[in-house]
């Protein structure tokens, strides 16, 4: 029994240090910086989830979440000199070694211009994560990771609740 | 002759009436009033820096408060805007996992869950 949870704790390990990877990777491919980068750990999540207490259900999901990264980067950027066939080839390469380790592709797009992975991290009986790997348009290069255990339905209600016009933000550019 | 022993019987006396007067305490009352005459307040003395110490000390833990109160406040104002941020995104790619699937024919088997917890928005 003993074994078999170090051997789990082993397995989820390995698979939170591919995911970090994925972002640093991401960023020596880069080679600029994000136009956006959110990084919102366990403490911040559940600081949120006290304050949206008034709204149980959100609480509730939020209660479990244990991260959300967010990295953008804008491709019409005149210091990006990358090539977007390589780019294209990263994100399908990353997408490959995530279900490597056992995450579960919920969907994916591969179009000239777009290339978009939304992959799932799975246990028995309840998501553990989800990452989000979109090429859209050839303009923007975003990639998402949202860890804990967590509902689709859970998060499309997250979605809604925090859904704002990225204009209304200050976003301190 | 005699003028000697009188003065020292007068002498012993006061120095008696003086020791046994030095030995009756002074009424409460009086002393108050003693120390109000020459302008010493005996509680005040002490409580006033007590009192100012307090009130500071209040003060302080108060403005301490406040700035703790207002860190929190800024913290979770910035990670609320990073969550819309966050969202605004997973809005927008599943949005458009949405449109794609139905005009460019994605395999069903893989957009059906996304798809489904799409519709209970």
């Amino acid at each position: 029994m003993k074994r078999i949870i170090l051997l789990s704790s082993l397995l989820l390990l390995s698979t939170q240090l591919k995911a970090e990877d994925v972002m640093s990777k991401l960023q020596s491919l880069m080679q600029i910086e994000p136009s956006v980068e959110v990084n919102l750990g366990a403490a911040m999540l559940g600081l949120l989830s006290g304050m949206t207490s008034e709204e149980e259900q959100i609480s509730d999901v939020m209660k479990n979440l244990t991260e959300i990264s967010v990295r953008v980067y804008n491709l019409d950027d005149d210091d990006f000199k990358g090539d977007m066939a390589q780019i294209k080839t990263f994100i399908n390469a990353m997408a490959g070694e995530m279900k490597s380790l056992g995450m579960e592709q919920l969907a994916a797009i591969r179009e000239d211009d777009s290339t978009v992975y939304i992959m799932a991290e799975m246990s028995k009986d309840a998501m553990q994560g989800i990452s989000v790997l979109a090429l859209d348009d050839e303009s923007e290069l975003v990639m998402i990771k949202i860890g804990g255990q967590i509902k689709i339905k859970d998060l499309a209600g997250l979605m809604s609740r925090f859904d704002v016009d990225l204009k209304d933000l200050d976003l301190g550019n | 002759m005699r003028k000697q022993p009188i003065e020292q019987q007068v002498s012993a006396e006061l120095t008696n009436y003086f020791e046994h007067a030095r030995q009756v305490k002074c009424p409460p009352g009086m002393k108050q009033k003693l120390y109000a005459e020459i302008g010493i307040n005996q509680s005040s003395s002490w409580m006033k820096p007590a009192m100012a110490f307090s009130l500071a000390a209040v003060m302080s833990l108060g403005l301490l408060w406040q700035h703790q109160h207002n860190k929190q406040e800024e913290l979770l104002m910035a990670a609320e805007r990073d969550m819309q941020i966050a969202m605004h995104y997973m809005q927008k790619i599943s949005a458009k996992t949405l449109k794609e699937a139905n005009t460019h024919g994605i395999k069903p088997a893989i957009i059906v869950p996304v798809s489904k917890s799409m519709a209970q928005i």
